[in-house]
């Protein structure tokens, strides 16, 4: 066995014991930055518009994932539950790959014809998906008051809304305006794949 | 299992890209193919799910889609021990993952011959099994198909199966050793199906 060879094997061993662990946004982390990312109502949404806000919200979405589709009235009815409660709700669309079917237009047919009652802006980088390390649409991650990261995940258990039991977003949110801490800081996200790259795929 | 953090992923893909180097230079001298009937086998369903819903294939090319959690993939996988086993994990809502649907049909009949097993499993809801049955047909999808039986997105199945958002792939060796996993784009995967399909059982 020649030493390049044996180099390599051993470069290879290395690499096979590499551990996958996560590089995901820590619990506890500050909520990346973003300012006047395009919003389909035509203002312009920053991080620093939600300061009042005692609990952030932050949805990675899109329109033409269906499990992100099927998730748009759970949406709507948890804004409709929590707005009064100091609870904001953004999402955000950073699949700007598929520029033809995502884009500023079509987010705000489906805003109008789904009567979204939340901000739903563009980053037109795609850069933000990385920053908060979201892996899907949807994935939300939720923010306390000081903006540190306190669940990240799933909206629920179930993209069969009948078959859900386990409601993390909202529990996370009812742990955060309790003044707890969420029990379940984290769950895998399910959906479709963020295409903010275009050379990923 | 956590995620794959996009850092050290693209890193791991930039350390395999230039660890192809290291490997034996791929010539064109593969053996000839050879045409095979479809594998008539079937997946040994549990009956903990109810009455499964195994369709029998009314011709050689018919497509079967058959309902499996991952004990059902589990037991698949150790059937096949000796041989060579890609699973393509994949949803009819996944764009990259129907991109990349060709290749994983490309792998099977080109390496089918030397000891190449090739799985699928789909992620749809159920309901839409129809849809992916005729994605299946229309590719030419002549191996073991399955359909999670988590019935679409769900942090069970991500759970259960150890995944997260598709496209994700896996490369099994000839002693069922899980040994290459890939999370979107499968960087280097035909070299390294050539590489296990070389080693001995």
């Amino acid at each position: 066995m020649n030493s390049r060879l044996f180099s390599c094997l051993t470069f290879a061993l290395a690499l096979l014991t590499i551990p996958v662990s996560a590089a995901d946004l820590d619990i506890g982390a500050k909520a990346p930055e973003f300012k006047g990312l395009e919003g389909v109502n035509g203002k312009k949404v920053s991080l620093d518009d939600f300061q009042a806000a005692k609990v952030l919200i932050v949805c990675f979405h899109c329109n033409e994932c269906p499990v992100s589709a099927d998730y748009q009235e759970r949406f709507i009815e948890f804004v409709k539950k929590y707005q009064d409660k100091g609870v904001a709700f953004v999402a955000i669309n950073c699949d700007i790959v598929n520029a033809e079917e995502e884009n500023l237009k079509a987010m705000k047919a489906r805003a109008t014809e789904m009567k979204y009652n939340f901000p739903y802006v563009i980053d037109p980088t795609g850069k933000l998906a990385d920053d908060y390390t979201a892996k899907a649409t949807p994935h939300l991650f939720v923010f306390d008051s000081q903006r540190k990261l306190q669940y990240s995940g799933a909206f629920d258990d179930k993209q069969k809304r009948e078959k859900v039991t386990k409601n993390y977003l909202a529990d996370a949110v009812d742990a955060l305006l309790a003044g707890k801490t969420p029990a379940v800081p984290k769950t895998r996200a399910f959906g479709c794949g963020i295409k903010n790259k275009p050379d990923e795929f | 299992m956590t995620y794959v953090p996009a850092t050290r992923f693209l890193m791991a893909i930039v350390v395999v890209t230039s660890l192809s180097g290291c490997l034996p230079d791929q010539n064109d001298s593969m053996p000839a193919q050879v045409a095979q009937s479809p594998s008539s086998d079937t997946l040994p369903v549990s009956s903990a799910h109810g009455t499964p819903k195994v369709e029998v294939a009314a011709s050689a090319t018919e497509i079967m889609l058959v309902p499996a959690d991952e004990k059902d993939l589990d037991a698949l996988i150790a059937k096949n021990k000796g041989k060579v086993i890609f699973i393509d994990y994949w949803a009819t809502f996944c764009g990259p993952c129907k991109k990349a649907f060709p290749h994983t049909v490309d792998l099977h009949k080109k390496h089918q011959a030397e000891g190449l097993v090739v799985i699928s499993i789909d992620f749809d809801l159920l309901e839409d099994e129809a849809k992916v049955k005729d994605f299946l047909q229309k590719q030419g999808a002549t191996f073991d198909n399955l359909i999670s039986k988590y019935d679409g997105g769900g942090t069970d199945a991500n759970d259960a199966f150890g995944i997260g958002p598709l496209p994700h792939l896996r490369l099994y060796d000839r002693q069922g050793k899980l040994r290459h996993k890939w999370e979107g784009k499968a960087e280097g995967l035909d070299a390294k199906v050539k590489e296990l399909l070389a080693e001995k059982e």
